[in-house]
This record gives C-alpha cells, sequence and structure tokens, in this order.
C-alpha cells in the first residue's frame, strides 16, 4: 500500500497533458506577432500618405499647379490620381489603426489571461536574451571569417606551419557555424521575433 | 609582406574578438537556460525546444576548449 507521504509527493496524472495544453509562450508570441504585423501595416499606409501628402503640398497652390503643368512637370489627371490614392490610402489606413488596436487588445487579454509572471516578467526577459544571443551570434560569425581569411595569410607565410594546428573559428564542437545561425533566424522568424541581420 | 609579428598580432586580436563574442552569446544561454527551467516549473512547454536544430549550453565549453587552445601555443588571450 502506498505510503500516505510517498502519495503526496507523486505528481497529479493530468501534470502531463497540462504540459501540452497550457503554452503561454506560444499564445504570447501569436498575439505579440500579431500586433508587430497590424503595427507595421498600419505605418506602411501611413508612409506612402505622408509621401503622396508631400507631393500634394508642392502644387498645393493654384499658381505653382499651373506653372508645373505648364512646363510639364505634372499633368491635371497625375493630381487626380494622387488625391484618388491618397482617398484610397486613408480608408485603408483607418482600417489598419482599427485591425492594430483590436489586435493590441488582443494582445493585452493574452497577457492578462496567461500567467502574470510568464507574459510581464519572463516573456521580456526571454526576448532581451535573444537579441543578446544574436549579437553574440553575429559577431562571433563575423570574427571566424575574419579569422579564416588571416589563417590563409599565416598558412601563406609558413607561420601557422611553425606554431602547429591554428583551430577554425568556423568548425567546432557543433558542426557549421553559419547553420546555426540561420537555423536560430529562421526559428525566431516563426516565434514572431524580429533580429537585426546587421549587427 | 605583412611580417610575422604584425600577422600573429592581428590574429590574436581577432581570436579575442572571437573569444568575446562566444562569452557574450555562452551569458545569454545560460540566461534562456534559465527561462526554460522556469517555464518547465510553472508547467509549461520549455521554451528552447521551439528552436530545433540550435544547440544551447555548448558556448562555454567551445570559448574554454579555444583559449586553452590558442594560450598553449603562445596567444595572449583573456577568458571574460
Amino acid at each position: 500500500m502506498m505510503s500516505l507521504e510517498v502519495a503526496k509527493t507523486r505528481r497529479p496524472r493530468n501534470d502531463k497533458a497540462k504540459m501540452k495544453t497550457l503554452d503561454d509562450f506560444t499564445d504570447y508570441c501569436a498575439a505579440k506577432a500579431d500586433v508587430e504585423k497590424a503595427t507595421e501595416d498600419y505605418q506602411g499606409i501611413r508612409a506612402q500618405i505622408l509621401e503622396l501628402e508631400e507631393q500634394q503640398r508642392t502644387y498645393a497652390d493654384d499658381d505653382a499647379l499651373a506653372l508645373a503643368v505648364e512646363q510639364g512637370e505634372i499633368s491635371l489627371a497625375d493630381v487626380q490620381a494622387i488625391e484618388s490614392r491618397l482617398a484610397d490610402l486613408r480608408r485603408r489606413e483607418a482600417i489598419a489603426f482599427k485591425i492594430q488596436g483590436r489586435k493590441r487588445q488582443a494582445f493585452e487579454a493574452v497577457r492578462r489571461a496567461r500567467s502574470k509572471e510568464v507574459c510581464d516578467t519572463l516573456m521580456p526577459a526571454f526576448e532581451k536574451l535573444v537579441h543578446t544571443y544574436w549579437a553574440g551570434l553575429l559577431q562571433a560569425n563575423e570574427a571566424s571569417q575574419g579569422i579564416r581569411d588571416l589563417h590563409q595569410d599565416l598558412f601563406r607565410n609558413g607561420i601557422a606551419d611553425s606554431i602547429g594546428y591554428l583551430p577554425d573559428a568556423s568548425a567546432g564542437l557543433f558542426g557549421n557555424f553559419t547553420n546555426r545561425t540561420a537555423g536560430f533566424l529562421q526559428a525566431c522568424g516563426r516565434l514572431g521575433i524580429k533580429l537585426d541581420l546587421e549587427k | 609582406m605583412k611580417n610575422r609579428q604584425t600577422l600573429l598580432k592581428e590574429a590574436e586580436g581577432l581570436y579575442q574578438n572571437y573569444v568575446n563574442a562566444l562569452s557574450e552569446a555562452a551569458e545569454a544561454e545560460k540566461g534562456l537556460e534559465a527561462i526554460d527551467r522556469e517555464f518547465r516549473l510553472r508547467g509549461q512547454k520549455p521554451i528552447l525546444v521551439r528552436f530545433p536544430g540550435c544547440t544551447f549550453g555548448r558556448f562555454e565549453q567551445r570559448e574554454k576548449d579555444y583559449v586553452s587552445g590558442l594560450r598553449a601555443k603562445g596567444f595572449n588571450l583573456k577568458l571574460s
């Protein structure tokens, strides 16, 4: 018969099922990626609007427009096209703004409904570390390329031979360094974490 | 053509850059692993399995091996 002590310390049977179903990380990443995508869409439209408004300002004055048309810089059809495009973009901007707001609300709901500790402490710390890790990978990659070139110089000059084998930074304990970088980049992309490709 | 001393000094600088980068990644790895443990403790699916093909927890060893190998060849490298 099982003692009371053992029974107390044994993990409940549904723990394993819980591991599969509870996934704050996935929910957090998906909701955050949605917000970022919606924000990006909105900002993209805003940028197009600003560009067209800038063009429109150039010919805002009737005299300036008349002169530009006369000199063949722009046609009246072009002006009309800009206005029509702006109207369309402003409509899309309003929609994108609403979508962005909804996605943000959904993200906040995920944060509220999931563990506060996971969403407010662990996840931001995780993202920060991912970026630090990535910076290390990029830096190491760059250094390893430099080392490869330099080793060629050292071998050419007979220096590497005289000091014996020099470890190549690109080959090491876990195989191809570039593949590791690419794999990490892809995985982060799938999780909605955007990494800078440049240092 | 660069002389031996210049090339070796250049090599030492690049090795040190490389080791510093490994050190930075190793520190980040330790943090990621700590967060992974926190997730497990809370009954959550661990985080690092979401990075298929990326082996974590090796940078620190790699850094040490690299530094000791180069020190044996006379390079003056600092292990941060």
